[in-house]
């Protein structure tokens, strides 16, 4: 073949990355990593097995062995790539093979709507763990219940911050400062960071972060770990458990203030039930380790929250609340369900939990969770869900039409 | 021309960065205040940041790192022990300050104190109830059918709040108790009722 007649290096890519064969390979692939992500999410935990297999900073997949027999635990399939950028691969090849390179006409015009309305959900998805921001609020109806009837603010579930927080003649002055676990996760051991604040008068050095931590008293177990004990307190690591969101990170942390001195270490935990007093600069500040707070523009009070169960099962059957809403003075009363949810100011408020018994069994369900949901994306699934069937119908009308207008072929006559 | 064949995904290049931890970074990120950020705590201790709420009326401050913590009873709402045979019990019971002064001081065989000698004794504060420092040496009966044991002292604090009596007592060898006087001081005085 001349080489005036090959293809030029451009378009072998361009015909790479649009071809159908790309296409098959990346579904298979996703398929297996699907598969595979469910069958070890059972021994890792969803957090963490949806972490491995589908964020963006994972480049490629180990696939833990030991999902398919005792005997290969500790062991890894071959490598495969990240699921994540799989489908940012299928956004382009179905981009350029099925919008760019397809035949335009009326005929494939269905087609390439659907084509259009998968792209569209795979990107939904993309931009979603980008930009998504998920957390739950935990209401009582009792003031007395252990958590607020009020609130105006969601937890995440995973995520946790150093919050410090400034206070003056006992009140809290904000705003809240906050540094990410982004900048601590990876402290193991004795590595220590830095972390210069310039909005405060000191800085933080972090170290020996501990992902489920509980504070033990040395008065009641002596480390056995070599742990820093800090004023008879040390942070005892427990195996982290299968559900990250119960897990309850701790942390060792130092104040650096703008004159050189360092202060002791002390500890931080999620779940202390008060934080750490720092004095600097003639002010008072308190710092938490806490699951990251969302703050909400408005307010929600729990009127009711009722619960039942199918018959003889713990399976929940109805979880419903009575809520009202609180937002520039004005409170508007709002009924919230399974699958109903409440969408308010770029807010989705799913209802997600019941606590202090079902109705029928113990008693009537006092605490309402609700899973908080801030999505740019949130409705763009289901609008690509109707690009898609729009697509396909069309496509049918098309095919059927051609099938019943169309012009028959004459069959050769047979000698 | 038609690419025929391609069903593998040969293309994807799995390139990673080298994961260089960072020494130091800085950070500017903050949100506003919300209900989560009413009623700050400051200036709490250890153990009011970290002991598990429900297991009693006190919370401990400031525990020597000798003692070692025992579990709580009826009688001693908390506990620890030290040295050889060092005991300090926190408790709550009813009665008034010179019931309990010479409650205490009959243990060691002492004679009792009027109130005048009672007034006469070191003054001190417990959980924000005013009392008085006891001090004893000798034979120890402790009783509740604990055999007698000699060369112990006692110091400890009797107060009275509202109609109840809190009590911090430690007793043990002479030189062990002489050593921990000051600490018990200071477990004293960072010793709150729990809710305050």
């Amino acid at each position: 073949m001349s080489s005036a007649n090959s293809p030029s290096i451009l378009v072998r890519i361009f015909n790479l990355l649009s071809s159908l064969g790309l296409a098959t390979a990346l579904l298979v692939i996703l398929m297996v990593e699907t598969w595979l992500a469910t069958l070890e999410q059972g021994d890792h935990g969803l957090h963490a097995t949806l972490h491995k297999y589908f964020h963006y900073s994972e480049w490629y997949i180990l696939p833990d062995a030991g999902v398919f027999s005792d005997a290969l635990i500790g062991k890894y399939l071959p490598p495969l790539p990240g699921g994540y950028w799989v489908c940012a691969l299928l956004v382009v090849n179905m981009t350029l093979g099925g919008l760019i390179r397809i035949r335009k006409g009326w005929k494939t015009a269905g087609t390439i709507l659907a084509h259009f309305g998968i792209i569209f959900m795979i990107i939904a998805g993309g931009v979603a763990q980008l930009k998504e921001e998920r957390g739950v609020m935990m209401l009582s109806e009792n003031e007395n219940g252990g958590l607020p009837n009020v609130a105006d603010y969601a937890q995440s579930f995973t995520e946790t911050v150093v919050e410090i927080t400034e206070v003056k003649d006992g009140e809290p002055i904000g705003p809240v400062h906050f540094v990410k676990d982004a900048y601590y996760l990876d402290l193991e051991g004795n590595e220590q960071r830095t972390v210069r604040l310039p909005a405060l008068p000191f800085d933080l050095k972090l170290q020996a972060y501990v992902q489920n931590a509980r504070p033990m008293s040395t008065s009641s177990m002596a480390p056995d770990r070599g742990e820093p004990v800090v004023d008879q307190w040390f942070l005892y690591a427990q195996e982290p458990n299968n559900e990250t969101e119960i897990d309850t990170p701790g942390l060792h942390a130092q104040v650096l203030k703008r004159d050189g001195t360092a202060g002791e270490v002390f500890l931080l935990a999620v779940g202390a039930r008060a934080g750490f007093t720092v004095e600097a600069d003639g002010r008072e500040f308190v710092l938490n380790l806490s699951k990251r707070v969302w703050p909400i523009p408005f307010q929600v009070r729990l009127e009711d929250a009722r619960s039942e169960n199918h018959p003889n099962t713990r399976r929940p059957k109805l979880f419903e609340s009575d809520i009202v809403r609180i937002s520039d003075g004005q409170e508007s009363k709002v009924f919230i369900e399974m699958n109903e949810p409440m969408r308010y100011g770029g807010l989705t408020f799913y209802q997600r939990t019941m606590m202090n018994g079902m109705s029928g069994q113990d008693a009537e369900a006092t605490v309402s969770g609700f899973e908080v949901v801030r999505n740019p994306s949130d409705k763009w699934p289901e609008y690509s869900i109707y690009v898609v069937g729009i697509g396909l119908v069309l496509q049918f009308v098309l095919k059927l039409g051609n099938f019943l207008f169309g012009r028959k072929s004459n069959p050769t006559p047979q000698a | 021309m038609k690419t025929c064949g391609f069903t593998a995904c040969g293309a994807l290049a799995l390139l990673l960065a080298a994961c260089d931890k960072p020494a130091e970074v800085t950070v500017d990120e903050s949100r506003p205040l919300t209900m989560i950020d009413d009623n700050p705590k400051l200036n709490a201790t250890s153990n009011d940041r970290f002991q598990p709420p429900g297991t009693g009326p006190f919370i401990a401050g400031n525990v020597p790192p000798t003692w070692l913590e025992q579990p709580p009873s009826t009688f001693r709402l908390l506990s620890y022990r030290f040295g050889t045979g060092g005991e300090v019990a926190v408790g709550m019971s009813a009665g008034d300050i010179p019931s309990n002064v010479n409650r205490w001081l009959g243990q060691f065989g002492a004679a009792a104190l009027d109130q005048a000698a009672i007034d006469a004794l070191e003054p001190g504060e417990v959980t924000g109830a005013k009392g008085v420092w006891v001090e004893a040496s000798g034979d120890y009966l402790p009783g509740m059918g604990q055999p007698p044991r000699s060369g112990q002292a006692l110091y400890g604090i009797v107060a009275q709040d509202a109609g109840r009596i809190i009590t911090v007592k430690m007793t043990g060898p002479v030189d062990e108790v002489a050593a921990q006087k000051e600490a018990l001081k200071a477990f004293t005085a960072t010793l709150r009722m729990r809710g305050e």
